[in-house]
Parts: C-alpha cells; sequence; structure tokens
C-alpha cells in the first residue's frame, strides 16, 4: 500500500515540478505576501499631514507650529490663509487636518493666564474624520502634541509586553501566513484533483491497480510538502526581517502547522468533490475559503472587534483557532498547554471533514 | 463599422457564456450583498474592550478614584484586582487580561507632596493595535482622574479645554460611509479575477481560443471585447451597490453618481486590461487565476482600502503611487464623504486615465495571436 501511495505521489510530484513556472510561483507567493503585507497591515498613525491657519503671527502660536513641525508623527504642509482654502485641499486628499488659531490668540492666553476660565478656544482643530482609522487618532496625536505641557511619561510608565517596538508585523505576519497557507494547500490541492476529471486522465486512475484513498492520499501528500516549506519559508523570513521571534515551544509550532495544513487540504478535498472544472474550482474556493478566512479568521480585522454575529461566524473557523494558536506560541512564547483549546477546536474541524470527505467519497460513484 | 460588430457580437457572446456558469451569476448576485453587508459591518479598528487587572498598592481613595475612572469608561473594564503583580502577570498571560495597572504603594502622599510617584501601565501587545490604543485610552484615563486630583490640591493643570475639534465629514465615525469605496474595490477585484481571469483560461482550456486566434478579428478588437464585458457587468454591480446603499444607507447624494461612474469606469478599464495582460502572460489555470489573485490582492491591500496609506513604510509610500488602487479609494472616499467634485479630483482622475490608458494599449500589444 505504501508503495503505491509513493508512485502516485511521485506521478504528481512529477507533474507539479514539470510545470515549473507555477511552482516557482507556488513558492514565491508565500514569501512575497507575508513579508510585503505586513508591512502594508499597520494600523500605526504616522506622517499625519497638518496645516496651519494663522490669522495673526504671534509668538506662542510660532512654537505650538515648531512642536508640530519637530514631531515626527506629522508632515507639516505650510499654512493657509483660512479655513476654507484648507478644506478644499482636504477634499483633494492632501491634508488630515487643520490646526485654526483664533485671531485674538494671545489676548485669549492673556486671559488664560490671568485664571479667567471664561474664554473661546484659542486653538481649533479640524479633522478629516472620513477615514475613519486616521481621524480619531490624528486629533488626539495633535492634542497630545500641541496641548499637553507636562508629558504623561513623568506620571505613568508604559511597559508594551511581548512586542516592546509595537511592531505591527508581530501581529500580521502570522495571520497572513495561516492565510496563504489555507489559501495555497485548499486551492491547490482542490485544483489539481479537479484537473484529472477535467482532462480525463481520472478514467485511467480508476483502472489502476490502487484503491481510491490510496489515489486521493498520493495526490494530496506533495501539497503537504509545498504547504509545510512555503510555511517554513515565510516563518524563516519573517524572522530574518522583520525579526519575528519564535518564542514558544518549537514542537507545538511545528505539529500544530501540521495539523492545520492537513485540515486545509481535506478542505480542499472537500471542495474539489463538488466541483467538475478547474476555474469552478477556483472560484468556489476563493469564495468559501479565501473571504470568509480573510475577514474573519482575524487576520486583518481583530477578532474581538467583530460583531457578536461576526464573533459566532470566526468561532467556527478552523483558521481563527490556529492564528490564535500561533500567535501565542510565537509572539507569548506559551507552551503547549496554553493552546490546548485551540488545537481541540481546529481538530473538531479536522475530524468532520475528515468524515464528510470520507462519506461523500462512499457515496461519490 | 464592421470592427463595431465585430465587437458586438464577441462581447454579447462572453456575456452569455458568462451567465450560463453558475459560479459567476452566483457570485454577480451575492457578492454586493456579501460586501455590503457583511464585509462593511465588520471593519472596526477601534478600541470595543480592553480587560485590566489592577494592582491598588496603595489602597487610598485617590487610587480608588483612579480605577473608579477607567470602570467608567466605554472601552476599559476591570476584569480583575490583584493583590500582586506576579497574580496579575499570570492572567495576562493566560490571557485573562490585557493590561496590568500598577498603582505604587504611598502614591496618594506622593501626589500630596505635588511629585506624584510612576503608575506602571503594562501592555499585551501581541496585538499591536490593542497595545497602542489601548496605552493611549489608559493613559488618557488615569491623566484625566490625576488633573482632577490634583486641581483639588490646588494645582492649576492648564487644561485640555484650550482646544476645540471639529470632525468633518464623518463626524459619527461611521464605518459604512467609510466602507463602501471599499466594497466597489472589492467588487471590481473579485469580478476582474472571477470574469476576465476565467473566461480567459476558460477559452485556452477547450482551446476555443486558438479558433479565436485564426478568425478575422484583429487583436485590439479581441481584447477591448474581453475587457468591454468585464466592465458591463462592473457598471451592472455599481449600480447594485450604489442602489442598496441608497436604499439601506441613504448614500451618496444624487450629484455624486456621476464622479463615481467617472472614477470607477476608468479603474474598471485599467484593472481589467491588468487580468488580460496576466493571462497573455500565463499558460495555465492555475498559473492564470493565481497570478491575477496575487497581484490584485496586493494592489487591493496596499490601495488603503482597509488600513491607512501612511502607516506604511516610505519606500512602499513611493511605489504605491502607481497603484491605480489607491486612487480610486482615495478620490471615492472624497466624493462619497467630503462632497468632492471632479475639478478637486483632477490629479487622481488624470493618474487613473493614464493607467487605464497604458494598461488598456499593453493588453493589446503583450496579446499572441501566435501560440508559443
Amino acid at each position: 500500500m505504501i508503495r503505491r501511495i509513493y508512485l502516485i505521489f511521485k506521478k504528481e510530484w512529477l507533474h507539479i515540478i514539470r510545470d515549473i513556472r507555477t511552482f516557482i510561483l507556488v513558492m514565491l507567493m508565500p514569501l512575497l505576501l507575508c513579508n510585503l503585507l505586513s508591512l502594508v497591515f499597520s494600523t500605526d498613525i504616522k506622517d499625519i499631514s497638518v496645516a496651519v491657519c494663522m490669522p495673526e503671527s504671534s509668538p506662542r502660536a510660532m512654537e505650538i507650529v515648531g512642536k508640530l513641525q519637530n514631531n515626527p508623527a506629522f508632515r507639516f504642509r505650510g499654512f493657509v490663509a483660512s479655513a476654507a482654502e484648507g478644506e478644499k485641499l482636504m477634499k483633494s486628499d492632501r491634508l488630515d487636518a487643520i490646526l485654526i488659531f483664533h485671531p485674538d490668540f494671545d489676548r485669549i492666553y492673556e486671559k488664560i493666564d490671568n485664571g479667567d476660565s471664561d474664554f473661546t478656544p484659542p486653538i481649533e482643530i479640524l479633522v478629516d474624520a472620513s477615514n475613519c482609522v486616521t481621524g480619531n487618532a490624528a486629533a488626539m496625536y495633535i492634542r497630545s502634541a500641541v496641548g499637553h505641557p507636562q508629558s504623561a511619561s513623568d506620571i505613568i510608565s508604559e511597559k508594551m509586553l511581548y512586542n516592546p517596538g509595537l511592531l505591527s508585523a508581530y501581529t500580521f505576519q502570522p495571520g497572513i501566513m495561516a492565510y496563504v497557507c489555507v489559501f495555497l494547500c485548499a486551492v491547490l490541492s482542490a485544483v489539481s484533483l479537479v484537473r484529472e476529471m477535467e482532462s480525463g486522465t481520472v478514467d485511467a486512475l480508476r483502472t489502476a491497480p490502487v484503491t481510491r484513498y490510496e489515489t486521493i492520499v498520493g495526490k494530496l501528500l506533495p501539497y503537504l510538502i509545498i504547504g509545510i516549506v512555503s510555511t517554513a519559508l515565510a516563518m524563516l523570513s519573517g524572522m530574518l526581517l522583520h525579526g519575528i521571534p519564535m518564542r514558544g515551544s518549537i514542537s507545538a509550532i511545528i505539529l500544530l502547522t501540521m495539523l492545520y495544513i492537513i485540515t486545509s487540504l481535506l478542505l480542499g478535498l472537500m471542495i474539489s468533490l463538488f466541483c467538475t472544472n478547474q476555474t469552478n474550482a477556483y472560484v468556489i474556493s476563493l469564495a468559501v475559503v479565501s473571504l470568509p478566512v480573510l475577514y474573519f479568521g482575524g487576520i486583518i480585522v481583530p477578532v474581538e472587534n467583530l460583531p457578536d454575529w461576526g464573533r459566532h461566524i470566526s468561532d467556527l473557523l478552523y483558521v481563527r483557532w490556529y492564528t490564535d494558536a500561533i500567535r501565542k506560541l510565537m509572539i507569548q512564547g506559551v507552551g503547549w498547554s496554553q493552546v490546548l483549546r485551540e488545537t481541540l477546536n481546529i481538530s473538531y474541524t479536522t475530524m468532520l471533514l475528515l468524515v464528510s470527505c470520507i462519506f461523500k467519497l462512499k457515496t461519490n460513484r | 463599422m464592421k470592427t463595431l460588430a465585430q465587437l458586438t457580437a464577441f462581447v454579447i457572446k462572453d456575456i452569455r457564456q458568462a451567465l450560463r456558469s453558475r459560479a459567476i451569476v452566483a457570485i454577480l448576485i451575492v457578492y454586493p450583498f456579501f460586501t455590503l453587508f457583511i464585509v462593511a459591518h465588520i471593519f472596526n479598528f477601534g478600541l470595543d474592550n480592553l480587560n485590566i487587572a489592577t494592582v491598588d498598592m496603595d489602597g487610598s481613595s485617590i487610587s480608588r478614584r483612579i480605577v473608579n475612572g477607567m470602570e467608567n469608561s466605554d472601552e476599559l473594564t476591570l476584569a480583575a484586582a490583584c493583590t500582586s503583580y506576579d497574580d496579575a502577570y499570570e492572567l495576562l498571560w493566560k490571557g485573562t487580561v490585557d493590561c496590568i495597572v500598577v498603582i505604587p504603594p504611598d502614591f496618594e502622599s506622593s501626589v500630596a507632596a505635588l511629585d506624584p510617584q510612576q503608575i506602571q501601565v503594562v501592555l499585551n501587545a501581541v496585538n499591536t493595535t490593542k497595545g497602542t490604543l489601548g496605552s493611549k485610552y489608559v493613559s488618557g484615563n488615569i491623566l484625566t482622574t490625576l488633573s482632577h486630583c490634583l486641581e483639588e490640591y490646588g494645582v492649576s493643570t492648564s487644561g485640555t479645554e484650550t482646544i476645540s475639534e471639529s470632525y468633518l465629514y464623518n463626524p459619527s465615525s461611521d464605518y459604512i460611509l467609510f466602507m463602501v469605496p471599499t466594497v466597489l474595490l472589492t467588487i471590481a477585484i473579485a469580478l476582474c479575477t472571477n470574469l476576465t481571469g476565467t473566461s480567459m483560461s476558460n477559452e485556452k482550456n477547450s482551446g476555443t481560443l486558438d479558433l479565436l486566434n485564426v478568425s478575422p478579428m484583429k487583436k485590439s478588437t479581441l481584447v477591448s471585447a474581453k475587457i468591454l464585458t468585464c466592465y458591463l457587468f462592473s457598471l451592472l454591480e455599481m449600480a447594485v451597490v450604489l442602489f442598496i446603499g441608497k436604499l439601506a444607507y441613504g448614500i451618496p447624494p444624487m450629484s455624486a453618481v456621476f464622479p463615481i461612474f467617472i472614477i470607477y469606469s476608468l479603474f474598471m478599464w485599467g484593472i481589467a486590461a491588468f487580468s488580460v495582460i496576466v493571462s497573455n502572460f500565463t499558460e495555465s489555470t492555475v498559473q492564470i487565476l493565481l497570478m491575477v489573485s496575487l497581484t490584485t490582492t496586493i494592489l487591493q491591500m496596499m490601495s488603503g482600502a482597509y488600513t491607512p496609506v501612511r502607516s506604511m513604510p516610505r519606500w512602499l509610500q513611493a511605489i504605491n503611487c502607481a497603484n491605480p488602487a489607491q486612487y480610486l479609494i482615495s478620490s471615492l472616499r472624497s466624493v462619497y464623504l467630503k462632497g468632492a467634485r471632479l475639478s478637486d479630483l483632477t490629479l487622481h482622475i488624470s493618474v487613473l486615465l493614464a493607467s487605464a490608458a497604458i494598461l488598456w494599449s499593453t493588453a493589446i500589444l503583450t496579446y499572441k495571436k501566435r501560440s508559443l
């Protein structure tokens, strides 16, 4: 039996290797996506474009402008004559915020210094809130850059555990790795199984002296190897390029990833049992795998931020549990005992897929 | 005239073919609803809930006020009150809490002496967004409570009321408004993979492409027809999105329809041409589809549709200047949310126009009737 599986494996491997362009693409994809997207997916607020509207120049106001100019979080875009002019720039998306000084800026400040509590605010910030991610943050940053004379660091000491530099790659790289892995394993195995049907070679396989299960195992094995190698490449490149740590138990990472890849392959098998041609298989795996995983798997949006119904959906996705577990393992550095819940949840899906694949294969003729 | 007839005939053939594929029809119908009603609702990069463990070693009235201040905040939840840092750390390690606030002993007396000791805030930064925003919220909250306390000791803290803020365009931070342009982009990209990509690969697989190559049609007609089919479907989808958006959320304003149409058309033409280019350089189904999804995923993710463009490293931002999707998102948001007119968006329009023209002509030039 081992030998028959090996022969099917060898045949499939030759198919893959001889289509060298696809092979290169498949191997490069995780590297490219993981490393590029973990730079792209970042919600750090940088380079907030600010312009200043100062009807009457005053040294005190200039001091505040100087603070903005020297702050790396901002990109100072010069002065505008009026709020309307600034808004026009905002409309063409060249400005995030306008800082408007009151014409009586100095006089109002004198009042404040004299302890008078009845004054119009001397500084007004207009923020472009059309971008929900940057809008509020821009206001908060300007406020803390302009407003607080005493810095918070005197009173509060902050410590970021596990990710002291607050690098977003730490959060996103494991997620994107999981996404690319499920994408490759499920799509490739589904398409390769369907290809035999489309080109008619499945008849040859049916008459060959191998059982159906041996054929399937043999055909999936090369994709298991591709999955393992590409995930390993993605992890290694993450470690080298972004300095992503590998703090937890290595054996747990390896075993969990294996389980994850096998589950993804079973998913691909499941999809292939419902399709008759390659493009259909591809489109269906995109719709069934790629979209839900990307949106509900905790890869772009953190699971905690989903609405309640979204969280229920994401609880059903094994990808979400893998992402959670691998983040804990790699970044936080926990051991086996801390990821038991996640492992169990992944294995439920594995068992479910396995049973339904076998059932479907039994009834299929 | 003859070209036009050929073009029409070919487009009709392609449309019929697309409509006969059940997967494509399902995507055409389901996708706008899926994206508008599901995807638009799940995007939220704010901080809803941060679980805090407090270690109050002082036990004074000020420290209790600080704890109460955090309890009253919408975003912060007091999940545990621990007696030692180690206990709290264990909770954080297990993931029960995300943040530990340690108030040192004799904190009240140090505040009374106007030289407050440091409060320690420890965050689990495995999730970067949570780390960054959490630290802002926690320290902001503590500082506000503290400045109230200090005022009672007679220290004037130059208040934050010297600054007034106005949020323009989307003051309630409504993510739906923010996400509609993203929905249009994802639909555009899904269509170009699923329509142009699959129709090219189907023609190659079934051998009908060879037939087309020997037909009396010019290659420019052939390529343009493929693009035009995808474009027509995308217009249909755009109309559906605008219509549902109008019914369900009351957006966009009628005056915005024409600019949206122009912007979306230019982008769609370019991106459809792009998937033809990709299929010109690839052979098998898997190659075409993988390559189209890979490249369009990258374009989409870098467009600012999900995360801000300015959060990317500078060198990526420089590369991103050539990404038409970025201009699509930016200009659609301007039109949708800020009421910008076409005249405000000359830069965006000209880049989109240029990219559509370049991609279209490249698609025609790189198409080869001769097989390799």
